[in-house]
C-alpha cells in the first residue's frame, strides 16, 4: 500500500509539475486553450447525451433512449480505444518498466499501471457523457439504478483493459525493427477494412443499393449480429432489460461484460508482463541481430546529387529516423486503412456537389489533404529525436540553412511516400480516376504540406518538446498544435480556391495551372522564410539543447 | 593566478585556442567569470575544476553550442562568433553528452558526420572503414547506437570527432564511465594525435589520466582560471614529504585541491554507520 500511495503521490507530482512548467506567455496559453477545447468537448458531448436521455424521457420514447445508451457507450468504446493509441503509450505519464528496480511484483506494477489509466486524461474523457447517461437516463427511471452503475463501471473496466492491451500490444510489434510482423498487420488491418467497411457503409447509406463488387464481401445483417456481443452493446441491452425487468437478459448480459473484462485484464496482464516488463536489455540485443541492413534504401545522395552533401546527410538522417520511429511505422499502416475507408466510403450513391464536382474526385483530395496531416507532428516538432544528437548541427560546419532544409527534405521524402501510397490503395479500389485528377492531387499534397513545413520550422525551434522514437507519444507542444490548426485554415482556402474557381468557371484544365502557380508562390515562401527560420533556429540553440536534453 | 599564460605561440602561427574575458551567465550565476586563456598549437592541456566549476561551459562555449555572455573565443585564428563556420571546419569535439543519434548505425552515423562536415565521399568511405576497425565494429555493422555499450559510445563519439582529421579537438570527460580496455585504446589514439601536432584540449575528473597524457593544466575553479601552465611548472618549486619520508614533488592532485582549497574530512562519517572505536 505505501509503494502504491507513492506512486500515486509521483503521478500527482507530475501532474501538478506539467500544468505548472507550462511556462509563460503563449505557451501557457496555448496549453489552457487546448485543455479547454478537449473540455469543452467532452463536456459537449455529455451535454448532447443528457439532452437525447431528457428528450427520450418526456417523450417516454424507450427506443430514444436505448439510442442514447448505445451512442454514449460506443463513443466511450471508440475514444477510450483509439484516444492512449493515438497520444500517449498506454494512458499515463509513469514509466512503469523503471519501477521495476524497486520491490514490486509483476502484478503490483500491473494493477498501478492499470489504476492510473482509469484516472488518466484518455479515458476520463468519456466519463461525463457516462455519467450523464446514467443520471439522466437510468436513475429517474427509479429501478435498476444498481445494475445500471454496475454495467457503466463494467464496460469502463472493460475499455481500460483492452486498450491497454492494444496500445501495449501494438507498441511492442511495431518496436520490432523487422518489417514481418509490421507487414502482418498492415494485412490485418486491410482485411479488416475491406470486410467491415462496406458492411459500415450500410448503416450510413442503407436505402441506396451498392452495387460494387467489393460491398458483396458482408452485409449488414452479419456486422449487427456480430455487434450484438460486443461490450457496449451488452451494456446498452443489460441496462434496458434491468429497466424492463427482464432477469435472464441481465444476468446475460451481466455475463458477457464480465467476459469482456477478465478477458480484457488477462490481455492486458499478459501483454503488460510481455512488453512493458519484458528485459528491454535482452530483447534489444536480440533484436539488434536481427537488423538488416538499409543503409542503400535511404541514401540518397546518388538520386540527389545536385544538392549539398549536408542538406543530403541531413535528410537521409531524418529518413533513417522516421522509418525507424514507431510513429512513422504506425502512420504507414494508418495511411493504407485510411485510404482503403474513404474510398470506400466515398461512394457514386452521394449526388454530385454544385459546379459539376464529383464527390468521389473531392473525396480522393480530401485524403490526400489530410495524408499530409499524417505527419503534423514530426513537421511541427521536427527536433523530437535529436537527442544529444542535436549538438552535431551545432559544432558540425554545416549552416543551419542547410541543415533545416536537409530536415524539411526528409519530412517531405516521407510524406511524399504516405501520398504516393494512399493513391495506390485508392486507385487499386475505386479504379484509375485519370492522368489530371492524379496530377492535381499529387499538386494538392505539395501545395498544402510546403506551408506546413514552412510554419513547422519556427514552431519547432521555438516550442521544442523531447519524445522518444519508440514511443506512440508524439505530440507536439500544445502552442505548437494551436499554430498547426491556424496553418490548416489558412492553406484550406487558397487551396480550395484553386480547386473549385477553375471549375465554377467552367475551365476543369485550368486546376493544375492554379495548383501550380500556388506551389510556385508557397515554394518562394518557404524559401523567402529560409532565413528568418534560420535566425529563430541560431537564436533557439540552446533552449533547444535544453529541451532536448532529457530525450529517452 | 597560478603560473603564466601561454601567450607565445611560434611566429606567423595562430594560437589552437585563445580567448579574452570570455565569460558566461545563466541569470544571475556566473558559471564563467573573464575567461582569457592561450593555447598554443600541439598543446595537449588538461584543463581540471571540481563539479560545476565551468569546465563544460568553457568548453561549449568554445565549440559553438554556448553563446558567451561577454568576450572572445578564436580557434586557430577564427573567431567563433564572426568566422564560425571556419573554426568548427578545423574542430572536432566529443561533448559530454556524446551528441549521438542512437538510432542510427554507427557507420551511418559515421557517414552523416563525414558529410556534415562536407567530407568527399571516397575519403569518408575509407575513413570510416578504418574507423570502424579501430573500434572493432567493423564485424557487427547492423547495431544501432542505443545498443552499444557505454565504451563503445564514448570511441563513436571520438571516431566522429576525429573523421574529418580536426586540427583541435574537444575532449568532455572521454574516460568517465568507461573500461581499462577501452581508456587504454583512447589514450594510444590520443597520443598519436599529439605526436600528429593536433591540439587537445581535454576535461577530466581522472586526474591521473591527465597526469600521465597532458602536457598543460588549466585549472578553474567557481568559473575562474586559478592556474595555466605546464604540468612541470605547476608541481615544480614544493616539495611534500611522501609516506616513506622522502621528498618528492606535488602530485596533481594536491595541486589541485590546494588551488581549489577542498574542505573535505576524510574523517567525516554518517550517524547510522556508526564509530568503530
Amino acid at each position: 500500500m505505501r509503494a502504491a500511495a507513492a506512486i500515486a503521490w509521483i503521478q500527482f507530482r507530475m501532474l501538478v509539475n506539467s500544468m505548472t512548467r507550462q511556462g509563460t506567455g503563449w505557451r501557457a496559453f496555448g496549453g489552457i486553450l487546448l485543455f479547454a477545447l478537449a473540455a469543452v468537448l467532452s463536456l459537449g458531448l455529455a451535454l448532447g447525451l443528457g439532452v437525447l436521455c431528457l428528450a427520450a424521457r418526456q417523450k417516454g420514447d424507450d427506443d430514444l433512449l436505448q439510442i442514447a445508451f448505445l451512442a454514449a457507450f460506443w463513443i466511450a468504446s471508440v475514444f477510450g480505444l483509439l484516444m492512449p493509441l493515438l497520444l500517449s503509450s498506454g494512458g499515463c505519464g509513469l514509466d512503469v518498466s523503471s519501477l521495476r528496480l524497486y520491490p514490486l511484483s509483476r502484478a503490483k506494477l500491473f494493477w498501478i499501471r492499470l489504476g492510473a489509466s482509469f484516472v488518466s486524461g484518455d479515458h476520463g474523457f468519456y466519463y461525463p457523457g457516462l455519467l450523464a447517461v446514467f443520471v439522466l437516463g437510468v436513475v429517474p427511471a427509479g429501478r435498476g439504478v444498481g445494475l445500471g452503475a454496475l454495467f457503466c463501471a463494467l464496460l469502463v473496466v472493460v475499455i481500460v483493459t483492452w486498450s491497454q492491451a492494444l496500445a501495449n500490444g501494438l507498441q511492442g510489434i511495431m518496436r520490432k525493427r523487422r518489417t514481418r510482423e509490421v507487414m502482418g498487420l498492415v494485412g490485418l488491418l486491410c482485411l479488416f477494412a475491406v470486410i467491415f467497411a462496406p458492411a459500415l457503409l450500410g448503416t450510413l447509406y442503407d436505402d441506396a443499393p451498392r452495387t460494387e463488387p467489393h460491398t458483396a464481401t458482408l452485409n449488414l445483417q452479419t456486422l449487427s449480429w456480430l455487434t450484438q456481443f460486443s461490450a457496449p452493446s451488452l451494456a446498452a441491452h443489460g441496462l434496458a432489460a434491468a429497466r424492463g425487468g427482464d432477469q435472464a437478459q441481465v444476468l446475460g448480459a451481466l455475463l458477457g461484460m464480465l467476459g469482456w473484462a477478465v478477458g480484457g485484464a488477462a490481455a492486458a496482464y499478459l501483454v503488460f508482463v510481455r512488453v512493458v516488463l519484458g528485459d528491454p536489455e535482452s530483447s534489444r540485443a536480440g533484436k539488434a541481430s536481427r537488423v538488416k541492413s538499409s543503409s542503400s534504401a535511404f541514401d540518397i545522395t546518388r538520386i540527389l546529387p545536385f544538392l549539398p552533401v549536408e542538406v543530403l546527410a541531413v535528410a537521409s538522417k531524418e529518413l533513417r529516423y522516421l522509418l525507424r520511429s514507431l510513429v512513422g511505422r504506425f502512420n504507414l499502416i494508418m495511411i493504407v486503412v485510411f485510404s482503403a475507408l474513404m474510398a470506400l466510403l466515398i461512394t457514386p450513391q452521394i449526388p454530385n456537389l454544385p459546379l459539376g464536382i464529383p464527390v468521389g474526385v473531392l473525396g480522393l483530395y480530401g485524403m490526400v489533404a489530410y495524408t499530409t496531416l499524417f505527419s503534423n507532428a514530426f513537421i511541427f516538432n521536427s527536433l523530437a529525436w535529436e537527442g544529444a544528437g542535436f549538438q552535431v548541427y551545432l559544432v558540425s560546419s554545416a549552416s543551419p540553412r542547410r541543415v533545416i532544409l536537409g530536415k524539411n527534405l526528409g519530412i517531405w521524402i516521407y510524406v511524399a511516400t504516405l501520398v504516393l501510397l494512399s493513391l495506390l490503395g485508392w486507385v487499386i479500389l475505386t479504379g484509375f480516376p485519370g492522368a489530371r485528377v492524379i496530377l492535381n492531387s499529387l499538386l494538392l499534397g505539395a501545395c498544402v504540406n510546403v506551408p506546413f513545413v514552412m510554419v513547422g520550422n519556427f514552431a519547432s525551434f521555438s516550442f521544442p518538446v523531447a519524445r522518444s522514437v519508440s514511443s506512440l507519444k508524439s505530440n507536439p507542444a500544445r502552442t505548437a498544435v494551436l499554430i498547426s490548426m491556424g496553418t490548416l485554415l489558412a492553406v484550406a482556402v487558397p487551396c480550395v480556391a484553386a480547386l473549385v474557381v477553375p471549375l465554377a468557371l467552367n475551365l476543369p484544365f485550368l486546376q493544375p495551372v492554379c495548383l501550380l502557380v500556388l506551389l510556385a508562390a508557397t515554394l518562394g515562401l518557404y524559401f523567402f522564410s529560409l532565413r528568418f527560420a534560420v535566425q529563430a533556429f541560431e537564436g533557439q540553440t540552446e533552449k533547444i539543447s535544453a529541451a532536448l536534453e532529457g530525450a529517452p | 593566478m597560478l603560473g603564466h599564460p601561454m601567450g607565445n605561440p611560434t611566429r606567423g602561427q595562430d594560437p589552437a585556442i585563445q580567448t579574452r574575458g570570455l565569460s558566461r551567465s545563466f541569470g544571475s550565476f556566473v558559471a564563467v567569470n573573464q575567461l582569457s586563456l592561450t593555447v598554443a598549437p600541439g598543446t595537449f592541456l588538461g584543463f581540471l575544476g571540481a563539479n560545476g566549476a565551468g569546465k563544460s561551459t568553457t568548453i561549449k562555449m568554445l565549440t559553438g553550442l554556448l553563446r558567451p555572455s561577454a568576450g572572445q573565443a578564436q580557434v586557430l585564428g577564427h573567431d567563433l562568433a564572426s568566422d564560425g563556420v571556419a573554426a568548427k571546419q578545423q574542430v572536432g569535439v566529443v561533448p559530454e553528452e556524446l551528441a549521438l543519434h542512437d538510432r542510427l548505425k554507427g557507420s551511418e552515423y559515421l557517414t552523416f558526420v563525414g558529410r556534415m562536415y562536407g567530407m568527399q565521399r571516397d575519403v569518408l568511405q575509407t575513413r570510416r572503414g578504418e574507423l570502424l576497425d579501430w573500434m572493432d565494429l567493423a564485424g557487427e555493422p547492423e547495431r544501432l547506437i542505443v545498443d552499444y555499450s557505454h565504451g563503445m559510445k564514448k570511441k563513436l563519439a571520438l571516431a566522429g570527432a576525429l573523421i574529418h582529421d580536426p586540427r583541435v579537438l574537444f575532449l568532455d570527460e572521454p574516460f568517465e564511465g568507461i573500461d581499462v580496455i577501452a581508456s587504454r585504446q583512447i589514450r594510444g589514439l590520443l597520443q598519436t594525435l599529439l605526436g600528429r601536432g593536433v591540439t587537445i584540449f581535454l576535461t577530466s575528473h581522472v586526474l591521473e589520466v591527465v597526469e600521465k597524457l597532458c602536457t598543460h593544466i588549466a585549472i578553474i575553479h567557481r568559473g575562474e582560471l586559478v592556474a595555466h601552465d605546464s604540468l612541470e611548472a605547476l608541481s615544480a618549486g614544493v616539495l611534500v614529504q611522501g609516506a616513506d619520508g622522502e621528498t618528492r614533488p606535488r602530485t596533481l592532485e594536491e595541486i589541485f585541491l590546494g588551488l581549489v582549497q577542498a574542505e573535505t574530512s576524510e574523517t567525516q562519517t554518517l550517524s547510522w554507520l556508526g564509530n568503530d572505536e
